[in-house]
């Protein structure tokens, strides 16, 4: 009989280990709606980056394009919901190719749409940059491989160190990051050397076949040999460049010349980087954690001379929109998991900044039915002329928000 | 005496032998109470298994905007529901135990919600031949399990059963227990909810 009435603990330890959730699950099911996929992506289409061709700022008139590393998609702005098509790729890779990279630079008229490319199958490695000019245009009339420049393309050997290049624009100039990765190891972040390079003209030519970049002019001190850029950005007045040293503290670089030279102020902060923002002239936030928790923004006013806190959060902050035409003086700031789960995203009162977790411009309850809720977001895409956002995830897919309303793509 | 006259004596003295002591037998069972046999006493103990339907009825709001109490669906599809219960008599009607299960259903955006209940019971068991038929009420914890979210919250179960005893060993019958699922939110009272939900199931039950 003891025995019987023992087994009555078991019960009453876990009640007494109760969590008492801050989340109300019942509250939850009762307001969910259901949540719409309304275009043709897959649900599980994640976007390194997105960019708006719209080069006149007429409404409807451009293309939305997002790189999903292994393709490359693109849909009009014509209606709110026209379908993703995929984009015509330079050819002469495997299929194990992919974009790490993707950038759009104005040439005058258009844009130019230029994104780096490397495959690895079969052990030889073909890694380059590459153009396609008036994308607009290109789009309109319909692309094919053949339509792609090689700014410059490198074969590797199987044994052989290759080169892997990320591409950064900022002030309208392609900034171009090779990374020499080593072969043995065949991962991205095992680097035997890195070097930085800025462009010398917003259209430069095309050489072919490179050993040297042309017309682009090595940043011999970038303060880094091996680590990887994570963002260079221009506020108008000063050149931006973010990156994490090889202990993972981060490093940020402010210079009025575009190459970084010795004249550049340089915050080593006592945590790790992730994003940065310009909002306008001499206001730039950052996004830092310590090693994947605690993360926080922190905003100069002073070309990085002084910092300022302006919230923090249990995650990552990454990705940041404008969405001043949606809610006034707002700017959307995402976040990501590290070693805690992801929160959605959260809103920025400018401007002197400010947070309030409660500040939602969309519907609350189509809001938390979304998976967008606790999403790890990697950025947003704001198309002021047509009131479209776009929020692209790590493990959610791809959503726009119209008229308040969240739906996958 | 004549011969026929001690012929009639002695018929008459051997009726007499005969009748008289069924006649006290017949007395005797009149005084007898039929013995009352009880199908199971303290230490008889039961192994249940039970599967079957889960149906989300309607969460209760205790005090909505306008202050009153306030009923509002689920959103949740009908699921399924199993469990174990483990239970001993204390006599031939009252037993008590500990039963362990599991449910699933889906949201509307087909999200799946679990809940494991771990809960005691206590019942009385009435007997109609080879039926049984045990009302009881169980308390415990539930463990709530939505997307990413977690809690662990206290549950009550009412409920009711019928058993058909196909032998000693074995009984199959049915059950239908009612689900009184507070849960109580201290950081945002207002989403606090009571979920109200029904389950039936068919067992399988094994005495020993």
């Amino acid at each position: 009989m003891k025995k019987i009435f023992k087994i009555l603990y078991i019960p009453l330890f876990l009640l007494m280990i109760a969590s008492c959730s801050d989340v109300g699950i019942f509250y939850a099911l009762e307001i969910e709606e259901v949540v719409k996929d309304k275009n043709n992506l897959n649900d599980n289409t994640i976007f390194t980056n997105m960019v708006d061709t719209d080069y006149d700022n007429v409404a409807s008139a451009g293309y939305y394009i997002g790189n999903a590393s292994k393709t490359i998609y693109y849909r009009k702005q014509t209606s709110d919901y026209s379908s993703w098509s995929e984009l015509a790729l330079p050819s002469g890779f495997d299929s194990d190719a992919t974009n790490p990279s993707m950038v759009m630079i104005d040439n005058g008229s258009e844009y130019d749409l230029y994104i780096s490319r490397i495959s690895k199958d079969g052990g030889d490695v073909i890694s380059g940059v590459y153009r396609l000019t008036d994308i607009q245009t290109k789009l309109d009339n319909g692309v094919s491989s053949s339509d792609w420049d090689t700014m410059y393309q490198k074969s590797f050997d199987d044994d052989e160190d290759y080169d892997h290049y990320t591409l950064y624009t900022a002030n309208n100039l392609l900034y171009i990051n090779v990374l020499s990765n080593d072969d043995s190891q065949d991962q991205e972040d095992v680097r035997q050397s890195s070097k930085l390079y800025v462009s010398t003209s917003s259209s430069p030519t095309i050489n072919t076949p490179f050993t040297t970049i042309a017309q682009y002019s090595p940043i011999t001190d970038p303060g880094f040999t091996t680590e990887k850029v994570l963002k260079i950005d221009y506020d108008g007045v000063n050149y931006w460049m973010i990156y994490n040293n090889t202990s993972n503290v981060g490093q940020i670089w402010s210079d009025t010349a575009v190459d970084f030279g010795a004249g550049a102020n340089i915050t080593t902060t006592g945590d790790t980087v992730a994003d940065i923002y310009i909002y306008a002239a001499n206001e730039v936030i950052v996004s830092l954690h310590d090693d994947g928790s605690d993360g926080y923004l922190s905003e100069t006013t002073d070309a990085g001379i002084n910092w300022s806190t302006i919230d923090s959060v249990d995650c990552i902050y990454r990705g940041f929109a404008d969405i001043n035409t949606l809610t006034a003086n707002t700017v959307i700031v995402g976040t990501t998991a590290g070693e805690e789960v992801a929160e959605g995203y959260y809103q920025i009162y400018m401007p002197t900044p400010s947070i309030d977790e409660d500040d939602n411009f969309s519907d609350s309850s189509n809001y938390s039915s979304s998976y967008l809720s606790d999403a790890s977001i990697i950025g947003f895409l704001m198309d002021e002329n047509d009131g479209r956002l776009f929020c692209y995830t790590e493990n959610e897919g791809v959503w726009l928000n119209i008229d308040e309303n969240w739906s996958l793509e | 005496m004549t011969s026929n006259l001690k012929l009639f004596f002695t018929a008459f003295i051997f009726t007499l032998i005969t009748i008289i002591p069924a006649y006290s037998q017949e007395q005797d069972e009149k005084d007898i109470k039929p013995l009352k046999v009880d199908y199971y006493s303290l230490g008889d103990q039961c192994f249940t298994i039970n599967v079957g339907l889960f149906i989300p009825l309607f969460f209760l709001d205790l005090e909505d905007q306008d202050g009153n109490a306030a009923a509002a669906i689920t959103n949740l599809t009908p699921g399924g529901i199993g469990s174990l219960m483990y239970e001993a008599y204390l006599n031939n009607n009252i037993k008590v135990g500990l039963e362990v299960g599991g449910m699933f259903a889906y949201s509307p955006n087909d999200n799946p919600f679990f809940m494991v209940p771990i809960t005691a019971r206590v019942g009385y068991e009435f007997h109609f031949g080879q039926f049984s038929m045990p009302i009881y009420l169980g308390a415990g914890v539930n463990i709530i399990t939505y997307n990413d979210d977690n809690d662990v919250q206290m549950l009550f179960k009412p409920g009711i059963s019928l058993f058909y005893n196909y032998s000693s060993s074995w009984s199959f019958g049915g059950n239908l227990v009612y689900w009184i699922a507070p849960e109580i939110i201290f950081d945002n009272p207002d989403q606090s909810r009571i979920g109200n939900f029904l389950d039936f199931t068919i067992s399988a039950q094994y005495h020993f």
